[in-house]
């Protein structure tokens, strides 16, 4: 757990440097005129001190040493692949249409992720595929993806 | 006189059919949010903010304020049920309202947090409706510094009450500011932190953000654990709570009501507080504190009558001084500003429709909770039994449309998506949320009143010490951070907060 804290304070340490230097190259300005960057820069600058007191204090706990993780690998592993599987799902839409795109995801999270029978997953995946479709599409006008690869059998 | 005449304008746009429509959509979605576990009521309106878009500002924050108030009248019923919160505001209902209910007192419970909820609400708008218009016009004497001052002070006072460590709590808060000057400054025209990206030219949309933060990274949380829903068998009867109920309950629903109503105006507080507050408060005073936690009606009335008190309240900064007390209302701060309104002192006086309409639309919106709630508890038992597994594809299909359906664009899905990761990444080290989202939606305005200022001021920072109000907001806001500190260097070196069972 303490390993955990650690890392995570580092890493608001290099971001509120990486930060500051962005901040600083975007013009700071002068307090008469202040730059673009003068307000991330001050807010970077603040992020970086606490950042610093934070990660003192993780290294300093002594109790966080006898504490479990805070990461499960097994559980963190299965967050990141329904990460992955989303943006991929996204990410396929231009190309394979929402519709199709949507189906197989469906079918992903109500199979893979929460193991359901199949017959159970068709009927589940095709009623709210449908559901999502008239209220998005139909009702609320959403323009979804139809697809390249099925415009292009289409002509 | 004055106040009257504005009320029955306020009436006159809350009964236009329209808005009446979407009132008592929000009023429903918000009981059906506050009923399901796993999904609260900023995570429902952040989904269902892009679908506001199509309809005019007013409507809008109708149905986004009856999001928020319902579900803290819909919360109790799975707090009575299921000894589960339906959302944050309950977690107090579910000690002595689920005992009630192993009692065979489920209907009494259930009633008593209906009638609390809405005597409270009720009291808690007619507050409203009496304190916003002076505390606007007070508001009129605002400049830059005073703007900057209070803002600066409401995010100081909300990293105190809501986070587990200040310290983590004002880095969120700088982070929000950071992730807020993403995109095209207005004055100079140079982009910011885009990294060549088009899409972010116009900087972080809240959509994509609060929907990551809070609808995605609650579904990769609840990835991990098995979500179990054992209704406790009961019949729900005798809803109307007994003469004996009435007796034991009065002064716990007027003191969770006064409580509430403190608690949600005050930046930071807001619901949750205010019924823990309640809660703790009502045992202090109570003849027998030792059987709270067996069943007793006042300790569900006193939480869920200051819940609905303080979700009332939470609406006079806003709505008077543009300042989101909490979450909620930064989001509803957002939605304004996206329909075009801008929150504070001036709307009294621009767009009285949308602040009397909006103030209206509250007193018939209690009226209609109370009869979706008491009525239409037996459907809402039935919604609980729905296994989480079907629900679960069905939220992130509304969280990757809803991004999407803004802008029509893929950028804000996957930023939703990052936002997601970095939401369920900061619950699990126990970064605090809320102040990140209100310095991400003062953001812009904090620079601007800053900048506006120093400009003025030609440099001097005396301008932020020299106006009476600015000082106020600053010294409570540096009382606040000595007081951090002190208590922190007391118990050095401090805790890291410990896993939760």
């Amino acid at each position: 757990m303490k390993k955990a804290y650690i890392l995570a304070h580092a890493f608001w340490v290099v971001f509120s440097c990486a930060a500051a230097a962005e901040s600083w190259r975007l013009g700071f300005g002068s307090f008469v005129r202040p730059g673009p960057g003068f307000v991330p820069f001050l807010s970077a600058l603040v992020l970086g001190g606490l950042a610093v007191a934070a990660l003192v204090q993780a290294i300093l706990d002594k109790a966080g040493t006898a504490a479990g993780g805070v990461f499960d690998i097994k559980d963190l592993r299965r967050v990141l692949l329904v990460l992955v599987v989303l943006a991929a799902y996204v990410l396929a839409w231009d190309f394979v249409g929402f519709l199709a795109a949507t189906l197989l995801l469906l079918f992903f999270l109500f199979r893979c992720v929460e193991p359901l029978r199949w017959r159970t997953v068709l009927i589940a995946a095709v009623l709210t595929l449908t559901m999502t479709y008239i209220l998005f599409s139909t009702l609320l006008g959403a323009r979804l993806p139809p697809g390249r690869i099925w415009t292009y059998f289409m002509n | 006189m004055d106040l009257f005449h504005e009320l029955i304008l306020g009436f006159g746009v809350a009964i236009q059919p329209v808005n009446l429509f979407y009132c008592f959509l929000g009023c429903l979605i918000g009981t059906l949010v506050g009923v399901l576990p796993g999904l609260g009521p900023t995570a429902a309106m952040s989904l269902l903010l892009p679908a506001t878009f199509h309809i005019p500002p007013v409507t809008a924050i109708i149905m986004l304020a009856g999001i928020y108030y319902g579900a803290m009248y819909g919360g109790s019923t799975t707090s009575i049920l299921v000894n589960i919160p339906g959302e944050a505001a309950s977690v107090m209902t579910c000690l002595d309202g689920y005992q009630m209910a192993r009692q065979g007192r489920a209907g009494a419970a259930l009633g008593m947090s209906a009638f609390g909820s809405f005597i409270a609400g009720t009291l808690g708008i007619v507050g409203m409706t009496i304190m916003a218009p002076p505390l606007a016009s007070f508001a009129l004497k605002f400049g830059p510094p005073e703007y900057f001052s209070l803002m600066s002070m409401g995010m100081v006072v909300l990293s105190f009450l809501t986070g587990a460590s200040m310290i983590r709590s004002l880095m969120m808060a700088c982070f929000g500011l950071i992730v807020g000057t993403v995109g095209m400054d207005a004055v100079s025209g140079s982009t910011r932190f885009t990294f060549g990206v088009t899409d972010l030219m116009d900087g972080v949309g809240l959509v994509p953000l609060v929907m990551g933060l809070f609808g995605i990274s609650e579904i990769l949380l609840n990835l991990e654990q098995k979500i179990d829903r054992d209704i406790f068998k009961t019949t729900v009867k005798g809803l109307l709570p007994t003469v004996e109920d009435w007796i034991q309950a009065k002064w716990a629903i007027l003191r969770g009501t006064v409580i509430g109503f403190i608690l949600g105006i005050l930046p930071g507080g807001g619901a949750v507080l205010a019924s823990f507050v309640a809660y703790a408060v009502e045992k202090r005073v109570s003849k027998y504190p030792e059987k709270f936690g067996t069943g007793v009606i006042e300790g569900v009335a006193a939480p869920e009558s200051a819940n609905n008190a303080a979700a009332q309240s939470a609406f006079i900064p806003l709505l008077t001084l543009g300042l989101p007390a909490n979450v909620v209302m930064a989001l509803l701060l957002g939605a304004l500003i996206l329909h075009g309104v801008t929150p504070g002192p001036l709307l009294l006086t621009k767009h009285p429709d949308i602040f009397w309409g909006v103030i209206a639309s509250m007193y018939l919106g209690n009226v209609m909770l109370l009869v979706l709630n008491l009525p239409l508890i037996g459907l809402w038992v039935q919604l609980l039994k729905i296994p989480y597994p079907f629900m679960m594809p069905a939220i992130i299909l509304f969280c990757v449309l809803g991004a999407y359906s803004v802008a029509n664009s893929i950028t804000d899905v996957l930023l939703m998506l990052l936002f997601g990761l970095i939401g369920y990444l900061m619950k699990k080290l126990k970064f605090d949320a809320p102040p990140l989202v209100l310095a991400f939606v003062l953001g812009p305005l904090i620079e601007y009143y800053f900048k506006s200022s120093l400009m003025f001021s030609r440099g001097s920072f005396t301008v932020f010490f020299t106006r009476p109000i600015s000082l106020a907001c600053l010294s409570i806001s540096a009382a606040i951070l000595l007081w951090s500190i002190v208590a922190g260097l007391r118990r050095r070196p401090l805790p890291i907060p410990k896993e939760e069972p």
